[in-house]
This record gives C-alpha cells, sequence and structure tokens, in this order.
C-alpha cells in the first residue's frame, strides 16, 4: 500500500479535546487487540493494516460500534499508514465516523483492484498530492463534489511484482470529526468507468489514515 | 538445499562450444501439464536446451562488467534489467564463448511492431528492433511456449501448478516466505519494505521434474515473445508479431503466490526494470 503524499498536512487540533472525549473515552472496555508498529490480519470480521517506516504506532482493534472500531497513535513516524476496512471492497456503502484524528496527513477509502492493476484513493480528511497528476473532472456523491485525478505510475511495486499502473484519486478532504459519514464507493467506481478507467477485480478495501515527515498524532475512527 | 557456485563459475568464460552442465536437455513434444495454456491445444515443441538457474549476477557481471542489481551476492539472481538488457547479455555471452549470436540487434532503428501501450503511450524509449537467427547456437531467451514447457514438468510433468509442486512455499520465494518472517494477511507493499523481503539464492529451493530450480518465485523471467493471444496448432510458436510489452512468467519474491504458477502470463515494456525481474537463457539443441 503507498499512499499518495498531501498538498498540506491538516490538522485539527482545534476541536480536538472535546472530540477525543466523544470518539474516543466513550468507547467502552471490551475486549481489545493492540498491534505495534506492523501487521495485518482480520479483527471481528474486518480486514486490517498498520504499517510503520520508522518511529513508533499502536493500533488498538477493539469489538465496539459493531466490531470496527479502531485507534491508532504514532510518534515521530517517517510514514504511517493504518485502516480497518473489508476483503474484497467493492460497490458498497462504507460508513465511517471519525471519532477523534490529529497529526495526520490523510484519510481515504484505499483500496486496489487486479485486472487492470489500480491503486484508488477516495479523500475524506486532508488532500492528496495531484501535482503531476492528471485531471480527469469531478464526481458528486454523499453530498459533496470529489476532483478526480488519474495518475500514472511506472514500474513501480504491485502485488503482481513490478508494474506500471494507474492510481485513481478523488479528492475532497471535507469531511467532519465526531458524525456519521458515507461513502457510495459505487458512485466513485461509476464515474471512473466513465471515464475511461475501468477497474478490475476488488481486493481489500479500508479507511486508511497516512501520516509522516516525523510526525505524531492520533486517530480513532469505526467503520461499518 | 543450496547449489555450489563452482559450476555456475565455470560456465562463464567456457569458449568449447559445448553446452555447459548447468543446462538441462528439454525433450520437446506436446504438452502434459494440464494446467498449461498450451495443453490439448496443439502446440508442438522441438527439443532445446534450458539452464537449471537464473542468470546470476556472477554470471552478469562476467559477462557484461557491470551490475545493476538492487539485491548484491554472487548466487543471487540478476535483476534490475530490462528485456534489452537481456538480448544483449546473450550475444555478448555468446561472442565470449566463441557461438554465433542469436540476436540481429539495430539500435539505429525504431522497431514498427513496438506499439504504443493503449493506456499509458509510448513507455518504452528504447525500441530497438530485434530479429532472431534461427540456427544460430549462441545464447537466447525462452519463448513463453518453451518456458511454460520446461516449468511444467515438460514430458515428465506431474502437471503441478507451481513449477515442480501444488505447495508455493516447497519451490519458490514469492511476497510471502521471501522476507525476514512469514507475512500472513494481505499483500501490502510497505510490510514487504519492512520485513526485507529480498531475492535469495539461485537453486535454494526444490527443482521441478526437470531439474529446474526457481521457475516459480525469486525473479520473474523475461521470455522472448510479445504478450498477445497464444498461437494454437503450431510448432514452436514465437508470440505475437507485434506488442506493448514483452511477456515475463513465473512471478518473484514481490508478487502474489497466483503469479508463481507456470500457467500466469506476465507483460512489462521492453524496457522496463524492477528489483524482481531477471531472466534465464537457452540455447538450441
Amino acid at each position: 500500500m503507498r499512499f499518495v503524499k498531501f498538498v498540506s498536512p491538516r490538522v485539527l487540533q482545534g476541536v480536538l479535546a472535546a472530540l477525543v472525549v466523544a470518539g474516543c473515552l466513550a468507547m467502552t472496555a471490551n475486549a481489545q487487540t493492540e498491534v505495534y508498529n506492523n501487521g495485518t490480519g482480520t479483527n471481528n470480521g474486518y480486514f486490517y493494516s498498520l504499517y510503520t517506516s520508522s518511529g513508533s504506532a499502536t493500533m488498538t482493534l477493539t469489538d465496539d460500534y459493531g466490531g470496527g472500531n479502531y485507534s491508532i497513535s504514532w510518534s515521530g513516524v517517517g510514514d504511517m499508514v493504518g485502516g480497518k476496512g473489508w476483503n474484497p471492497g467493492g460497490s458498497m456503502s462504507v460508513g465511517y465516523n471519525v471519532g477523534a484524528a490529529n497529526g495526520y496527513n490523510n484519510i481515504s477509502v484505499y483500496g486496489w483492484t487486479t485486472n487492470p492493476l489500480v491503486e484508488y484513493y477516495i479523500c475524506e480528511f486532508g488532500s492528496l498530492y495531484t501535482a503531476d497528476a492528471t485531471y480527469k473532472g469531478s464526481v458528486n456523491s454523499d453530498g459533496h463534489t470529489y476532483d478526480t485525478y488519474e495518475h500514472e505510475q511506472v514500474n513501480q511495486p504491485s502485488i503482481e511484482g513490478t508494474a506500471t499502473f494507474e492510481q485513481y484519486l478523488d479528492n475532497w478532504g471535507g469531511s467532519s470529526i465526531g458524525s456519521n459519514h458515507t461513502v457510495t464507493t459505487g458512485n466513485h467506481f461509476n464515474n471512473w468507468e466513465s471515464l475511461g478507467m475501468p477497474m478490475g477485480s476488488f481486493n481489500y478495501m479500508i479507511l486508511g489514515t497516512e501520516a509522516y515527515n516525523g510526525a505524531s498524532g492520533y486517530v480513532n475512527a469505526t467503520v461499518w | 538445499m543450496v547449489v555450489g557456485l563452482t559450476a555456475i563459475a565455470a560456465v562463464a568464460g567456457d569458449s568449447s562450444g559445448r553446452v555447459p552442465d548447468t543446462f538441462v536437455l528439454v525433450k520437446g513434444g506436446t504438452y502434459r501439464n494440464t494446467t498449461s495454456n498450451y495443453y490439448g491445444k496443439g502446440v508442438i515443441l522441438s527439443d532445446f536446451y534450458i539452464a537449471k538457474y537464473d542468470v546470476t549476477q556472477k554470471e552478469w557481471t562476467h559477462v557484461m562488467g557491470t551490475n545493476p542489481s538492487k539485491f548484491k551476492g554472487d548466487d543471487l539472481p540478476v535483476e534490475m534489467v530490462s528485456w534489452y538488457d537481456a538480448i544483449e547479455y546473450c550475444n555478448q555471452r555468446s561472442i565470449q564463448e566463441g557461438l554465433r549470436s542469436f540476436y540481429n540487434i539495430d539500435k539505429s532503428k525504431k522497431d514498427p511492431h513496438n506499439l504504443p501501450d493503449p493506456k499509458f503511450g509510448d513507455l518504452d524509449d528504447i525500441q530497438w528492433t530485434a530479429s532472431i537467427n534461427p540456427g544460430a547456437n549462441g545464447y537466447r531467451l525462452p519463448t513463453e511456449a518453451e518456458w511454460e514447457y520446461a516449468a511444467g514438468g515438460g514430458q515428465l510433468s506431474r502437471s503441478y501448478t507451481y513449477s515442480g509442486s501444488n505447495d508455493v512455499d516447497e519451490v519458490a520465494w514469492y511476497w510471502r516466505n521471501s522476507g525476514d518472517t512469514y507475512l500472513t494477511g494481505y499483500w501490502n507493499w510497505p510490510t514487504l519494505q519492512q520485513n526485507h523481503n529480498r531475492t535469495h539464492p539461485v537453486g535454494s529451493k526444490k527443482p521441478n521434474e526437470l531439474g529446474l530450480y526457481d521457475m516459480s518465485g525469486n525473479v520473474r523471467e523475461w521470455c522472448w515473445d510479445w504478450y498477445g493471444d497464444l498461437k494454437t496448432h503450431i510448432t514452436d510458436p514465437q508470440g505475437s508479431d507485434e506488442g506493448f510489452r514483452r511477456v515475463w512468467k513465473g512471478g518473484g519474491w514481490m508478487g502474489a503466490d497466483f503469479c508463481t504458477a507456470t500457467a500466469y502470463r506476465g507483460g512489462l515494456a521492453a524496457n522496463g526494470k524492477g528489483p524482481d525481474q531477471g531472466f534465464r537463457v537457452c540455447r538450441n539443441k
């Protein structure tokens, strides 16, 4: 998984304190699993993944809120990506609530397909780096507008080995902390198809958070 | 089982014209591996020789003088080589050993059969024109048909999915087993980096029915063919007449297990390079 870099980090410290209370401390003390720095697997029927390149990160997987809850705290990370979701992904209504988030660069629905090999991003918080991508249009979904970009990855790592493939980037980033939101992924997939950006067979799909450049921070999110 | 390098080292610089001991004579015929794309399609192959191992960095450096590989080691497979690099190696090694070059390479003529990628345009900025001398005794790449036939066990085939086994871990270095620890879960590139996934010494997994190592996994292997529709009812097919990428087979340390199945077909622009992209060589009988 290679998240694209960001135009600018977005830090939401101003509203953090109240939201931590709402999103994090409100959790009940049910069973939980901790993952340190790196790991992938299944928790309560949800796929999860955590990667840390340097520094440290701890991911806590809980069975709260239907089993899709997790939190990650990180410190001084070179790059950290983590999240929870589904395998396989596909056209579905992704529900999420980010109860708290600070020190991150991007929170996106992220996934990929094979045949053709495609990585895709639907950015809910922060912003995707699109300076070297091609603007293709826009799509309205779930009450707001995403800008659609296509980015060519030449001779880059993939599940098939070194390959040349596309990234599809739907950039919004205007979501809000502490309330329920929906990503109707089929709207994005259909729009990409209509723009000549075909999808293949779905592999995993997560609501992922990325932080980098020595960042420290925290996210608490639930997907369903 | 890790092969000693004395035999490999002895190959380089041989000027007798004989086929090295590290090659296997593959008896031709029709496909017996039921998983093959060519099974029951009326494709017949002639006998040919194929190397037991991927071209190692020791072999490459002896012939080419430099080592482009990301992961360094004499007995590791060479990688970060394009298809053009591979055919140049073949000719250069042939010349060193007094053999007739199998390939005609015209670097001044842009190959009209090298088409733009329909999705990405002209990825290949080299586009040399290459043709073959069919009767030459020099080193060459396998055709896709030859590669799949040999990887599938030839006439000794037991119809394994992977080259030499139905258990991928027994015969192949691929993303789960090619790093510090065995990875579980789902393919994830950052996890592979963190786990130091990499190439491994050639011949360190179980061989297939013909005694060939690493046909599945370790590095993907360039074949001669343009990637295109497979031909049927033909003897010694050479692939499509034109295309925008060359075939690779066998999967590598980076990719998923499905890529290491002998029937899996991959393609990459001929100038493409990666730390999981290498090759092995053949010779005519």
